[in-house]
């Protein structure tokens, strides 16, 4: 039984990851994109594509319906290092016929500097109100000179800063524009060495950060536990922080599913005539885990040298869905639902090679493989944060080692359970049942976990069915192995689970998602005696750069701070936020008299002006909540990601 | 009869899932005149639903746009010939309230100019203005506080007094 269940897992592993590698990236839903800092170009970093461009339609008029351009079709800019010119950039304006740009709102900015830049002269337009202004109707280019001695401040890459504002003939004008531009120092010295080729393919190669790398860390220390969090903050402390992170994560049920394949291997090398001895049991525990850690160490080469987060892979439905189902379908055969039988040619033939220590091996190295798709779908929130330091520093060594070390904590504990297996694992009897029950169990919860990931899947729900289904079971089986108080507690805990199944149930009504803590928060703190103000604060919802932009302004002139959250519908922590935090009614009466409160929504990770306002500010993912202070300036030390309660946040904010 | 529990409840998930996944579009409810939330140039906070029951034109302007202010004498005219019928302009300025007090003063401005100092962006893309942020906008409200029509663009006399016929 064992050996076909292993064969057949291992089947429909491979089946499904081979889907999972063809389907890719788009259907990505949501979860955290870990660092879009990868994308260098010269180039404007918002495309329109065709479907941006909307048709502005006039209601109540008859007549003409004008058709308006979406401003970045209008105008749009371009900025590239001249060749052999060092020191000197060139903007390159495209402005649609039926479109201007005033001359006077052109304005290029590098670390608040004002970049001089000899613009053409343009036609004139007499404005009856605003008098005669300098217009640029046709497209033009203006040479730009980044300050002479920039080598020696700037360090990292170059950021350009572009503004400009314009109209359409038609009677319309566009909100002022700020666009950013960033490159690496590497290749704009490249290009005004004279070697043109490269800079202008420079919107195609990755990104070569250098400071990026350490502000990743820090970043990514934030969301994992505390004692990580302090290695992880120091570079040098990366390699063993991952291999920490790793350790820790193979404690948790996402690990689990691993163990009944590894038991059933390596009960298979019972079966004929040789018995397991702690050394057989630790290298078959071996090689299981150094196929998870090849292919966790491939992932993270790819994602370092690509530049590209591999998350979306780990968080799609379509990869996500067959996954529980093989879960699921694991589960029911623990619990002897049915035997899944694969033909007998393939059974005999595998079975053949199987017997042997030695055939065993390569076997179960693939086996390792193929399964660390299921555990890094289950343990992705680690995996981007160590894969989001690799993407930064752009670094594909980097990447591989990181999860490498990961993937090694992660198998430790694994081997030291095949050491022990043969004496843990039981003969065939009522303990061998029970175990298997007890595995089918865990593996539906970690199938009901990885669907959680999906914000369409009512979760809490399944959590309460399950919950509610297990603790009946408890309560009500007779359990005819052990001693009377081995089933006392089995009916205790029965009885406990059905009242967090209640829970979850109602919390599932409410639209929770975090089985940990069903109940809105509000309901409890309204019991803890919190004062809640009646409406939460206020946010602002800002969806692009330029939006951002004019909030700053709008912030500045009113002398207020500016608070930027970061939030997403999936995100339980931000859901926890707005319901506790910020509905609080001190933090909400400071935030109304001395903050500007923006968000950014960033529920869809394709959407492009959430991706470049999170790109801005070195975001990988909500919760984050970024400080300004009233000059704009950002306040790094400020920044938190992750949850804070109202009393924290209010020292936080009190504080400046 | 293990295997029709297995097929049942393999039946039940696929089921299950496909209109879990369905359940994913998110409709965003027509913005109404309530939405409408800003303080005027005399930081007196102004609510939309004071206006309920009169026929209301929202203008979205800004002093930085020629076209805006080239269209304000128009609205001026319109709130003085039709007050008595019902007739509410109400001009929303994406700017600093010291020039759009100043703008307004100007070109004397007779009805609540309110300025959106955050949250303009937002209301207008509710209000309908889709794609970017172009200026002037122009939001016909009936006098229940629903979106009845809108306009981008600068608006001629014709097409005022079009929209409002339908209003009034």
């Amino acid at each position: 039984m064992q050996v076909k269940f292993l064969i057949s897992a291992w089947f429909l592993s491979g089946i499904f990851a081979g889907g999972f590698a063809g389907f890719g990236g788009d259907f990505g839903v949501a979860y955290a994109d870990a660092a879009e800092n990868s994308q260098i170009s010269l180039q404007s970093q918002e495309k329109s594509g065709a479907k941006e461009r909307l048709r502005l339609l006039l209601g109540g008029d008859n007549g003409e319906k004008p058709q308006f351009l979406p401003v970045d079709d209008a105008f749009r800019l371009e900025i590239s290092p001249v060749a052999g010119a060092p020191g000197q950039l060139r903007g390159e304006f495209l402005v649609a016929d039926g479109y201007y740009l005033y001359r006077d709102k052109i304005r290029f900015r590098s670390r608040d500097a004002e970049l001089p830049a000899a613009l053409p002269p343009g036609e004139r337009k007499n404005d009856p109100y605003f008098g005669e202004m300098a217009v640029f109707k046709r497209s033009f280019s203006a040479p730009i000179l980044l300050r002479e001695n920039w080598r020696e401040h700037e360090t990292g890459e170059v950021r350009v800063r572009a503004e400009y504002q314009g109209c359409a003939e038609g009677g319309i004008c566009y909100a002022p524009v700020s666009k950013e531009f960033s490159l690496a120092p590497r290749l704009i010295a490249r290009a005004w060495a004279g070697d043109a080729g490269p800079a202008n393919s420079a919107a195609n190669s990755p990104a070569i950060f250098s400071g990026a790398a350490r502000d990743a860390a820090e970043i990514a220390a934030q969301s994992l536990p505390s004692p990580l969090a302090a290695l992880l903050a120091q570079s040098r402390g990366l390699l063993p922080a991952a291999f920490l992170a790793g350790l820790l994560l193979s404690f948790t049920p996402c690990v689990l599913p691993m163990l009944p394949i590894l038991s059933g291997v390596i009960a298979a090398q019972n079966a004929p005539g040789a018995r397991i001895t702690r050394r057989r049991g630790a290298l078959l525990a071996l090689a299981y885990v150094l196929g998870a850690t090849t292919a966790y160490a491939a992932a993270g080469a790819v994602a370092g040298a690509s530049g590209e987060q591999l998350q979306a892979y780990f968080q799609n439905a379509w990869v996500i869905a067959p996954l529980a189902a093989v879960l699921l379908l694991m589960a029911l055969s623990m619990f002897g639902a049915f035997r899944i039988e694969m033909p007998a040619a393939i059974r005999s033939a595998v079975h053949a090679r199987t017997a042997g220590l030695r055939g065993a091996l390569p076997a179960v190295f693939a086996l390792g493989a193929i399964s660390s798709v299921v555990v890094g779908a289950c343990v992705s929130p680690a995996l981007i944060a160590f894969l989001g330091v690799a993407v930064a520093s752009a670094d594909a060594m980097l990447g591989a080692q990181l999860m490498a070390a990961m993937a090694l904590g992660m198998g430790a504990p694994l081997i030291a359970f095949g050491a022990g297996a043969g004496h843990l694992l039981p003969r065939a009897g009522k303990w061998s049942v029970a175990v298997n029950r007890a595995f089918g169990v865990m593996l539906v919860a970690v199938a009901i976990y990885l669907l959680g990931s999906l914000p369409a899947v009512p979760v809490l729900w399944l959590w309460a069915a399950f919950l509610l289904a297990l603790g009946a079971y408890l309560l009500a089986a007779r359990l005819s192995i052990g001693a009377v108080h081995w089933r006392r507690g089995a009916r205790a805990a029965g009885a406990g689970l059905l009242a967090w199944g209640a829970l979850a149930l109602a919390g599932g009504a409410a639209g929770e998602r975090d089985v940990l803590r069903p109940l809105p928060a509000n309901w409890l703190a309204g019991a803890a005696g919190h004062e809640y103000a009646r409406a939460p604060t206020k946010f602002t919802r800002v969806g692009n750069p330029a939006e951002l932009e004019r909030e700053f302004a709008r912030a500045a002139a009113a002398g207020k701070f500016v608070l930027l959250d970061y939030y997403a519908d999936w995100c339980a922590d931000c859901a926890r936020m707005k319901k506790t935090t910020f509905r609080d009614a001190r933090v909400a009466a400071l935030l109304d008299a001395n903050f500007v409160a923006l968000q950014v929504d960033v529920t869809d990770p394709r959407d492009a002006g959430g991706k470049a306002l999170k790109k801005r500010f070195g975001v990988f993912g909500p919760p984050a909540v970024l400080l300004f202070g009233k000059d704009g300036a950002e306040l790094p030390g400020k920044h938190f990601y992750g949850y804070r309660g109202p009393k924290d946040f209010h020292a936080l904010i009190s504080s400046l | 009869m293990r295997k029709r529990i297995f097929l049942l409840s393999a039946g039940a998930l696929a089921l299950g899932g496909y209109f879990g996944w369905r359940r994913v579009a998110k409709r965003e409810a027509e913005s109404t005149l309530a939405d409408i939330e800003f303080p005027d140039v005399e930081k007196k906070l102004r609510h939309g639903r004071e206006w309920l029951g009169k026929v209301v034109v929202v203008n979205h302007w800004a002093s930085w746009c020629p076209p805006c202010v080239e269209e304000i004498p128009l609205l001026i005219e319109a709130q003085r010939e039709y007050r008595e019928r019902g007739l509410q302009v109400v001009g929303v300025a994406h700017d600093f309230l010291d020039a759009a007090r100043g703008f307004g003063e100007r070109l004397g401005i007779n009805y609540p100019s309110l300025v959106a100092l955050s949250g303009g962006f937002e209301i207008m893309r509710k209000q309908g203005n889709a794609a970017g942020t172009p200026l002037p906008f122009t939001v016909f409200f009936d006098r229940a506080g629903n979106i009845a029509a809108r306009h981008l663009g600068k608006i001629s006399r014709d097409q005022l007094h079009q929209a409002l016929a339908a209003l009034w």
